[in-house]
């Protein structure tokens, strides 16, 4: 037998006054990679509010071992599309799928 | 001066709580089919913890400037494999951050070498989540508990636990019908995993109790520990001195290890009152009013476990396992709240209110795997 205890907080927020779920690009993102091999890659989030609510993270809840994560960014001529840039050289001992979890945030 | 540096202490607890929102303790053997007489063993914890109030940086919270502590056995410590003389630390090193959430993951893995065949119950045990429910509950405790099994499998290996991560807090939106899902995933092939709720499993040589009096029971354990605080009289290291007599007697400030010891009094693994831990009128008169029937049944109750007490110790007396602390279902939850397939089903009714969730990951073998392979070996 084993018994892997998780414990966490749940946090009931107020009803937001725009409740249209921001999208993350791109939606089934697995990508190949190679060992040693430096990979850039940009994750986007879509706001489909009006322009009194903005993209104000996309908060990076799970991160990979080594990966650095830019800043957020508009899009020059899209205020909807906003960015950042992860950077990564995978590692031989992160051979096998490598989990990356993302939130955009709207406020 | 030594009363100062006491509630300096208690501060330090407190505050650290306040800041900590729950995680995990997975381990994994290096090799899972060794024979050797010494296992090793990799122990990671992971834990979520407030931004910006704990800094991004290593050795979280200490880092910060609060305290830290040691996974604690608090079950089968007979079985620990030597764990009681190389403690692991709580400490760890932040690996994300996101400041529009408030959240800060840490995580630190530890290498340790354990006796083969060790099973104990390793557990991180805190003092004060932040106000959780509604109406809001104060400094309710943690109790983490992972299960560290190095005897074999039936199938002749090693198991690997399952692995779980989650990151805390989750955000919902009041009056909607939330499903979280769990992520779990195991090491093992053909391996079955359930999650299930954290419960509390009193000891050995006890009345079995219903689950409501075992949550009225938690519930003050959890009263007379934050008035214990209260009145800065609680002890964490007592001398060891003090602590010779337990295994027959249950002292103050001694280890719950004795059958005579009740867990209602003796929180976590501590006695709180002399004498074999029978319930005093002192515990009675200092308890709030809506404490006192709780607190008269557990009297009825001891007398009851003294009268059928054995006389050999040829069946062992086993502690307590508390995986929930103050965050046990369903007092924690709303009521509507439910669990299935590793989703949680969860509507929160008000805003602004926090919720503790406690669950274990149990992995569940198929004997058939076995069967066949034995029938595959005679042929």
């Amino acid at each position: 037998m084993s018994s892997t205890p998780i414990q966490f907080l749940i946090y009931v927020l107020p009803l937001p006054t725009c409740q249209k779920v921001p999208l993350i690009l791109p939606i089934n993102g697995c990508l190949e990679v190679q060992i040693g091999v430096p990979v850039t890659f940009q994750l986007f989030a879509l706001n489909f509010c009006n322009k009194t609510i903005k993209i104000t993270d996309i908060a990076i809840t799970s991160v990979i071992t080594g990966m650095s994560a830019g800043n957020l960014t508009t899009v020059t001529g899209n205020s909807s599309l906003y960015y950042r840039t992860l950077n990564w050289t995978p590692t031989s001992d992160q051979m096998d799928f490598q989990e990356l979890c993302a939130v955009a945030v709207t406020r | 001066m030594y009363s100062g540096l006491l509630v300096l202490l208690c501060w330090f607890i407190i505050i650290q709580g306040k800041h900590f929102n729950g995680g995990t303790i997975t381990w994994a053997p290096m090799d899972p089919y060794t024979n050797a007489s010494l296992i090793g063993i990799t122990l990671t914890q992971s834990y979520s913890w407030t931004y910006p109030y704990i800094k991004c940086s290593t050795n979280v919270p200490v880092s910060s400037g609060f305290g830290s502590t040691t996974l604690r056995c608090v079950v089968d410590c007979n079985t620990d494999g030597g764990y009681a003389t190389k403690p692991i630390s709580t400490v760890t090193d932040c690996i994300s951050y996101s400041a529009s959430l408030s959240m800060l993951s840490a995580e630190r893995t530890n290498n340790l070498t354990l006796a083969k065949d060790a099973h104990f119950y390793l557990a991180n045990l805190g003092t004060a989540w932040v106000s959780l429910n509604y109406p809001r509950v104060s400094d309710l405790e943690w109790s983490i508990v992972t299960f560290i099994d190095l005897r074999k499998r039936p199938d002749g290996f090693i198991n690997t636990p399952p692995v779980v991560k989650i990151v805390s807090p989750q955000y919902v939106f009041v009056n909607t019908t939330m499903a979280i899902k769990i992520p779990v995933s195991d090491a093992n092939a053909g391996d079955d995993v359930r999650c299930r709720w954290s419960v509390y499993t009193s000891g050995y040589r006890r009345r079995r109790r219903t689950a409501d009096d075992e949550i009225s029971r938690r519930q003050q354990s959890v009263l007379q520990f934050s008035q214990k605080y209260n009145q800065g009289r609680y002890r964490r290291d007592p001398a060891a001195d003090e602590c010779k007599d337990c295994t027959s007697t249950c002292k103050k400030d001694c280890k719950c290890d004795c059958d005579t010891c009740d867990t209602s009094v003796c929180v976590k693994d501590k006695c709180d009152v002399d004498v074999g831990c029978s319930i005093t009128t002192t515990i009675i008169s200092t308890a709030a009013t809506t404490a006192t029937t709780t607190a008269t049944a557990i009297v009825s109750t001891t007398s009851e476990i003294i009268g059928t007490l054995k006389s050999t110790s040829s069946y062992p007396v086993r502690q307590a396992i508390d995986e929930c602390g103050g965050i046990c279902y369903p007092g924690s939850v709303p009521s509507t709240t439910s669990l299935s397939n590793c989703t949680l089903t969860f509507t929160g009714t008000k805003a602004g209110v926090w919720y503790g969730i406690a669950l274990q990951v149990d992995f569940v073998i198929y004997i058939y795997i076995s069967i066949s392979y034995y029938i595959f070996a005679y042929i």
